[in-house]
């Protein structure tokens, strides 16, 4: 057994490195695909292995998806809203820059949640009931500050949140629509940059690996605002990373490029750990993983949950050298390869994944939420208005 | 193509694609499905049943009801808000989400038409 799982770890890592290089394949959907045929899995190894395994897969995931977001513009949920602020370092040939910043981010961050581990147990259990009567209001609160801070168009910024709102509430109640949060944001932050660096002609320059540079103080305060945000969403109903990313920006005002990086890092991290912890602490499943995982255990012990901690330190280890690897692989080879058919070929990648997956309609949605994307990336407005998307929805799912 | 012309495609492409996307979103029409029929294969898929109530049950939050069609029974489950009293033996058409609970489907009920 001990073998079993020590063996899972290395082929987690393998297939999180795959599914998170690869655009649009989402955690969720190893999962549920090895959700599928577990019974046939299970034959020969035990429930606990499988979830090791599904652990691994999605922490590493989680790391290695800013490859893509960063070199190829194409984001998954978690990542979208860094793809802007990448795309920037990018184009000043310091790609590799970006994902060392959220890298650290994330493992600043991991260490803070390790260290406070028993504590935030102990208050989640405590405020858990009053954190759910307020955090609606501390999330609209975070959305006109977010409206307030827009000095470029507070009015536009506004008309993209209500766009993007409208075709998240559709896309949400669409009657029988598999995966709508693929196409919602695969056209919203992914094809939308593509779209907009494909009609300025820009090129994408010789990449350098160069290093951040920070400054201890930004540790010290970018970590406790990226795990307070991360843990205060990770244990409520339909609330994710950008969320989180949201109160966090309103939380720092004036937040540097270089900051927001690691901050988004930080709360991806820190939120995916965190979800085991309100799995334990109060049973409730919060993302397509934990799902799964809670689907093969009826209910984690003590001891599960502290060996699947240990798992995502590992995994998150692991995860962060495979992408700073990966990551220097792209930027040697980003410049040479011809960046409009790179760009054209992952467009037409993702349309066409998303009509497998999701169907006609979901095509449909994907080229709505493109051009809505575009609006605010042509208009150098924060693309975190486009959260709208989930912000109306799960703000009306709370009010109603 | 320049910056105004893209924006203003944009813009008019986003409001005639929400258009459509609502209208065809309101015009589906849902599957109607024989209790038998309901198996894994349609787990969080919205489908249609029609049959009798055979048992109720009301928590402070919930209805939790087992409709009977001449092929099988299930079991659904109504958050009260918005639905109007369910009594037994009453003839109901329901639309609802398949779910799984405690390894039994059961269908989460979106609309009720008695």
């Amino acid at each position: 057994m001990t073998f079993q799982i020590l063996l899972s770890i290395p082929i987690g890592v393998f297939f999180g490195i795959v599914t998170g290089i690869l655009p649009g394949i989402h955690p969720n959907t190893v999962v549920t695909g090895l959700l599928a045929i577990s019974p046939f899995l299970l034959s020969f190894t035990s429930p606990i292995v499988l979830a090791v395994f599904i652990t691994t897969v999605a922490t590493v995931n989680t790391f290695v998806d800013n490859c893509p977001s960063c070199y190829l513009g194409a984001p998954e949920e978690n990542t979208a809203l860094g793809v802007l602020p990448m795309h920037r370092y990018l184009l000043e040939g310091k790609g590799h820059e970006a994902i060392l910043l959220t890298v650290i981010g994330s493992l600043f961050s991991l260490i803070l949640g390790l260290i406070l581990v028993i504590p935030i147990v102990y208050t989640l259990k405590t405020i858990f009931p009053f954190l759910k009567k307020i955090i609606i209001y501390l999330l609209i609160l975070s959305v006109i500050y977010l409206f307030y801070r827009e000095k470029q168009s507070r009015i536009l910024a506004a008309i993209v949140f209500l766009l993007s709102g409208l075709l998240g509430i559709i896309t949400l109640n669409f009657p029988n629509l598999p995966q709508p949060l693929f196409p919602l944001f695969s056209g919203l932050f992914g094809i939308s940059t593509m779209v907009v660096s494909l009609n300025s002609k820009s090129k994408i320059p010789k990449q350098y690996i160069t290093y951040p540079k920070i400054k201890s103080k930004e540790i010290l305060t970018i970590t406790p605002v990226s795990v307070f945000s991360g843990g205060l969403v990770s244990t409520l109903p339909a609330l994710g990373p950008s969320q989180a990313a949201i109160i966090g920006s309103a939380l720092l005002r004036n937040l540097s490029t270089k900051n927001f990086l690691m901050m988004i890092g930080g709360i991806n991290s820190i939120n995916f750990v965190l979800s085991f912890i309100s799995l334990y602490v109060i049973d409730k499943a919060r993302n397509g993983t934990i799902v799964g995982i809670s689907q093969l255990l009826e209910k984690i012990s003590l001891n599960q949950f502290i060996l699947f901690l240990s798992v995502c330190m590992i995994a998150a280890g692991l995860g962060a050298v495979s992408t700073i690897y990966i990551s220097k692989i792209f930027a040697k080879y980003i410049e040479k390869v011809n960046y409009e058919l790179l760009i054209l070929s992952i467009i037409s990648m993702v349309a066409l994944l998303v009509l497998i997956i999701s169907g006609f309609y979901g095509f449909l949605i994907l080229i709505t939420s493109t051009f809505i994307g575009i609006i605010p990336t042509l208009k150098n407005i924060g693309k975190t208005h486009l959260m709208g998307s989930l912000m109306i929805p799960v703000i009306l799912f709370y009010l109603l | 193509m320049d910056e105004q012309t893209l924006f203003k495609l944009s813009l008019i492409i986003s409001l005639t694609g929400l258009l459509l996307l609502m209208f065809i979103s309101d015009s589906i029409e849902i599957k109607k499905y024989d209790i038998k029929d309901i198996n894994n294969k349609l787990l969080e898929k919205t489908v249609k049943v029609s049959g009798i109530i055979t048992r109720v049950t009301e928590t402070p939050g919930l209805y939790i009801f087992d409709i009977r069609d001449k092929t099988g029974t299930i079991t659904a489950i109504a958050f009260k808000d918005g639905f109007v009293n369910l009594t037994k033996n009453e003839q109901v058409e329901i639309e609802g989400k398949i779910v799984k609970y405690k390894e039994k489907l059961e269908i989460q009920v979106e609309q009720i038409v008695t």
